[in-house]
């Protein structure tokens, strides 16, 4: 039986419609509000998921083609991961919606290169992120910038996405450019702006706001604050095809829109279970939060923040388009294949994955990458801010449930059993005050 | 139409519209340019004379430019000030540490060296050497003193000899002056040539030079029995001529040809006016000469380098006028409007500013990269290559010997079929990073190219395009397409795009359909080609029968670059047959690879096709 069988045209139409045209909608870059709770309502990646499930009931290999052949849509954890091992090379990532999105506002980014400039390009973000270590060596800084953050919200009575997104904005800001840099909303305006024009695929053309926004980061290059990633770029290796300001603003919206929208689903999903939330606060109890070392060692809350990234992806799915003719699974694919790897599907695939809808933080506690799970990506293009976003995240919720006595206002969620296809961000409310 | 273009050009600038929107934009620029753009520096603009001016100097252009303009005798003569196209109280002429951020050294070796020869495919090396020509006619800042230097900081690694490296500061203009007035905070510096477009390369700009290269018979310039100018007794291997600094075969070519062209002058007016005397024949000569020069430049170098419709009209417009040449020969101007009848023939004027060049002229012609490092010479019948060369091997002191292994006509052959560099990063002659000079002094040109605009207070380029009223760069991005160079000229200046040299910037912009040089350079020149031109009586006033004759006239409205080249060296004709522009690469003769011949019929045949466009507007 092949492993990446033909699926029918009808099966083929039904996860184009519902697996991945919702993602464009959701908006591919920078989430569009009002489709959020459009698609929210209509609990669309719960129909994504049972499309999905029947389609791979249908073909329990390693995936399915649609349309003669020119998607490929996979579900099978070898086959994942032969492609996730081969990416940026064999696999590139910079094609389709994608790739012409992207270069709206950061064409030459690391996710969109490939060959000999993704290699060079990627030993420069790892270095300046320190991927290989668990924790960063400016992170007793950046777990200050949280702590401070996090003291100087303005809370009354409510937390709501707004303040949270201010919240993450400086993080942010300060993360990447250092303190004095603390209130350029101009820099984080201007990005948003870019993705979400990135968001319509069409039309696009270089605008001022775009050089606006390169001028500004540049700027910003000129005397970098000690204790910011950008003093880190002094020594690390770069070339002229490195292309270094436009690696920044990859992090700025992985730190600033995707990390905060991770982190405020799992501060919901916390507090909704006060099982979690309890055994959480036993893990707080103690821990001496201004120290990377301690704040790295906090498995549950990190596994908590993991769920929350695998519950509801932010990356709805990872594209690649095959960049020379190849053999996936045992079978030929063609150059210019698209192969998609549907994360709303795979995560919450309850064939696969044991209490797929459950928040179940252990998962995470053995410390090893899982193929089916791709909110930070894995093999060669796993996300080279993995290991500090992660600590970024636990320290916000670390200082947040420590800081605040907090309660889900909106939306009711039953429990950690069986969670919601969909968390919509924007929604979620908190009551809070200060803890005493 | 200030208000009109004003908008349109926040968006979009001349050369992204259509033709011929482009051309009414230009002529707008230009209006603006002149209105906004010209400031005397240390002198107001006379009104009336308060001299009598000598009655020679009515009818004839005197050596070192004095008189040309009736009110102000001084205006534009040599060592007269450079002024300025940029508020003076806005100059700011730079000092360390700014002066050396970032040393213009390493800005030489690491955006300007040349990494491979790109060609500029549309030019010939003709063309190259015509600017120089030309440049010699218009400025020269001096030599400097030996003891007044700027120490350049460079590399310890850098194999420069010295560490420093010490660069003569331009001699400032105001501590030689006795009015008091100052040096204005060292913005005024002067000009050993004269500012007129006055033929002063072939004439001196003094007259003890113009009295070493008359012959003092039948108005005659010296030129040797072999066709060759005289040798300079003073300078071993150099030309006796008007100018003679940076000598290289090329200049020794045009000078050779315009000396001849000058004395064939003199033959057609002697022919007609048998009972003039020598300075008269010398004086009109000279008249008709230079205004030739001044025409081969207008109307066939700048549209070669700028091969664009809208400036093929435009300076068929500053000259001739919008009604064409053939309108103007048979029923003359058309009243005073330089638009219908050109500038030639119309009143003279100075736009509210004395007519001195400026330094941020001199910046936009700095062009080095157009000359190449490894020459091919070949042999002008059969074609053949005979010889390679570096430059070294053909310039300075070695230049006369040079030529003595060649008939002239196979040097000016081989000139006219090879390219030039193409004027961009990357592309600055090895030869003249590391050039000696006659005297013996080791110089980087691309180091002195930087840093002379930093010390005489040209702005850099994002400064120098907001005082041309053009929208600055917001990033390195914006800057040049070329994402490379981009991030060369980031890491080189700090991320600092406000401090990316001028040079810098307009060797990486991308430049116009059909342009050699850059956009930013050329709002300079809009400005200034014209008011050249406009400024001076030769051209205006009395550009008549009555001051140059009749023939006179004729000769400067009939002879084309090609003409004068054939008139010479006829047995260049096959070369140049059919060739609507002598600065284009020519015809190679037979013997040659085809490939090469097509490109040129190529560039031609383009050529050809706007000229016809154009000339249809101008008709």
């Amino acid at each position: 039986m092949s492993a990446l069988p033909e699926a029918s045209l009808r099966d083929s139409a039904r996860v184009v419609f519902v697996g991945i045209l919702p993602g464009v909608l959701r908006g591919l870059f920078s989430p569009r509000r009002r489709w959020m709770k459009w698609l929210t309502a209509l609990d669309m990646d719960a129909r994504a998921v049972k499309a999905l499930s029947g389609l791979r009931a249908k073909h329990p290999g390693q995936g399915a083609r649609l349309l003669g052949g020119r998607i490929v849509v996979l579900w099978g954890t070898d086959a994942i991961r032969e492609v996730l091992d081969k990416s940026a090379d064999v696999y590139a990532s910079d094609s389709g919606a994608k790739g012409k999105g992207m270069s709206h506002f950061q064409p030459d980014a690391l996710t969109l290169s490939r060959g000999k400039e993704w290699r060079d390009r990627r030993a420069f973000n790892e270095s300046v992120l320190s991927t290989s270590e668990r924790v960063h060596p400016l992170g007793e800084r950046f777990l200050a910038v949280v702590d401070d953050e996090v003291t100087r919200l303005r809370i009354g009575g409510e937390l709501s996405w707004t303040e949270f997104e201010s919240l993450f904005d400086r993080m942010t800001l300060r993360v990447i450019f250092g303190d004095r840099s603390r209130d350029d909303q101009q820099l984080t305006g201007l990005l948003e702006r870019l993705m979400g024009e990135a968001n319509r695929l069409v039309g696009l053309s270089e605008t001022d706001d775009y050089y606006e926004f390169y001028g500004l980061l540049e700027r910003h290059l000129r005397d970098p604050e000690p204790g910011s990633l950008i003093s880190r770029f002094a020594d690390a290796p770069q070339s002229d095809t490195t292309r270094v300001v436009h690696q920044i603003p990859h992090w700025i919206f992985a730190m600033r829109d995707t990390l905060g929208a991770n982190t405020y689903r799992a501060l919901a999903a916390i507090v909704a279970d006060p099982e979690v939330e309890r055994r959480v606060r036993t893990e707080l109890e103690g821990a001496d939060l201004s120290d990377p070392a301690a704040v790295d060692g906090l498995s549950y809350l990190g596994g908590c923040l993991e769920e929350a990234m695998r519950l509801w992806p932010t990356t709805p799915m990872l594209a690649r388009e095959v960049t020379r003719q190849t053999t996936l699974a045992g079978e030929t694919l063609d150059e210019g294949t698209q192969v998609m790897i549907l994360n709303t599907f795979n995560h919450r695939d309850r064939d696969q994955v044991p209490d797929a809808d459950a928040l179940a933080p252990e998962r995470w506690s053995n410390g090893n990458r899982d193929y089916r799970f791709n909110h930070l990506s894995n093999g060669t293009q796993g996300c080279p801010g993995g290991p500090l976003v992660l600590l970024l995240g636990k320290a916000a919720l670390a200082r947040m449930l420590t800081g605040y006595d907090l309660s889900l206002r909106e939306p009711q969620l039953e429990g950690a059993g069986s969670l919601p296809h969909m968390l919509d961000f924007f929604a979620i409310r908190f009551a809070a005050r200060v803890a005493a | 139409m200030h208000a009109v273009f004003g908008r349109i050009n926040e968006k979009r600038q001349w050369h992204e519209l259509p033709f011929p929107i482009s051309l009414l934009n230009l002529l707008s620029l230009r209006l603006d340019l002149r209105d906004m753009n010209l400031f005397d520096t240390s002198e107001e603009l006379k009104t009336e004379a308060t001299e009598e001016p000598p009655p020679e100097a009515r009818t004839a252009r005197v050596p070192g430019g004095r008189w040309n303009d009736l009110k102000d005798s001084e205006m534009g003569s040599t060592d007269s000030s450079f002024t300025r196209n940029i508020n003076p109280d806005r100059i700011k002429p730079e000092k360390p540490p700014r002066l050396h951020d970032p040393s213009a050294r390493t800005v030489s070796l690491e955006l300007m060296t040349r990494d491979e020869f790109k060609p500029a495919t549309t030019l010939n090396i003709l063309a190259a050497a015509w600017i120089q020509f030309e440049n010699h006619n218009w400025f020269f800042h001096g030599r400097g003193k030996a003891e007044a230097t700027m120490d350049v900081p460079i590399e310890d690694s850098d194999d420069w000899p010295d560490h420093p490296m010490h660069v003569r500061r331009t001699v400032s203009d105001g501590a030689s002056r006795d009015d008091g007035a100052g040096d204005r905070d060292g913005i005024d510096f002067g000009n050993t040539e004269s500012h007129w477009w006055d033929g002063s390369q072939l004439y001196g700009a003094n007259q003890e030079t113009q009295n070493a290269v008359r012959t003092f018979k039948d108005g005659k310039l010296k030129i040797g029995d072999d066709g060759r100018l005289l040798a300079d007794p003073d300078e071993p291997g150099i030309d006796l001529t008007g100018f003679n600094e940076n000598w290289w075969f090329g200049l020794s070519c045009l000078h050779t040809l315009f000396t001849k062209e000058h004395n064939a002058i003199c033959d057609a007016l002697q022919k007609e006016n048998p009972r003039w005397d020598d300075q008269r024949l010398f004086d009109t000569a000279w008249l008709v000469n230079s205004a030739l020069m001044a025409k081969i430049h207008t109307v066939e170098w700048t549209p070669g380098i700028v091969n664009n419709p809208a400036l093929w009209s435009a300076m068929n417009v500053n000259w001739s006028g919008v009604l064409g040449q053939n309108v103007k020969d048979k029923i003359g101007r058309l009243g005073d409007s330089e638009i219908f009848s050109g500038i030639m023939g119309s009143p003279q004027e100075h736009h509210g500013a004395r007519f001195q060049l400026t330094e941020e002229f001199v910046s936009v012609y700095r062009m080095h990269p157009l000359i190449p490092d490894d020459w091919k010479l070949y042999e002008h019948q059969s074609g053949k290559l005979v010889q390679e060369n570096e430059f070294v091997e053909l310039a300075t002191r070695n230049t006369r010997s040079f030529m003595d292994g060649f008939d002239v006509s196979d040097l000016i052959y081989s000139l006219g079929i090879e390219h030039p560099g193409a004027i961009t990063l990357h592309n600055y002659p090895r030869a003249l990073q590391r050039h000696t000079r006659i005297d013996g002094e080791l110089m980087d040109l691309a180091t002195l190219d930087i840093l002379r605009d930093r010390e005489r207070g040209v702005p850099r380029y994002n400064d120098f395009r907001e005082e041309m009223r053009m929208p600055r760069v917001r990033s390195f991005d914006e800057l040049t397409p070329n994402k490379e160079w981009a991030e060369q000229i980031r890491r080189v200046y700090n991320n600092d795009i406000d401090k990316v040299d001028l040079q810098i910037g307009m060797y990486a912009e991308p430049l116009p359909k059909g342009f050699g040089f850059s956009d930013t350079a050329f709002r300079v020149f809009i400005l200034m080609a014209s008011r050249r031109l406009k400024s001076d009586r030769f051209f205006t006033t009395d550009f008549t029968p009555e001051v140059y004759t009749q023939t006179g006239i004729d000769w400067v409205n009939r002879t084309k670059m090609k003409d004068v080249i054939l008139r010479h060296y006829p047995e260049l004709t096959p070369s140049l047959e059919g060739m609507p522009n002598a600065f284009l690469p020519w015809h190679k003769v037979s013997g040659e690879s085809q490939n090469g011949s097509s490109s040129s019929s190529k560039v031609a045949k383009r050529f050809r096709g706007i000229k016809k466009a154009a000339e249809a507007i101008n008709a």
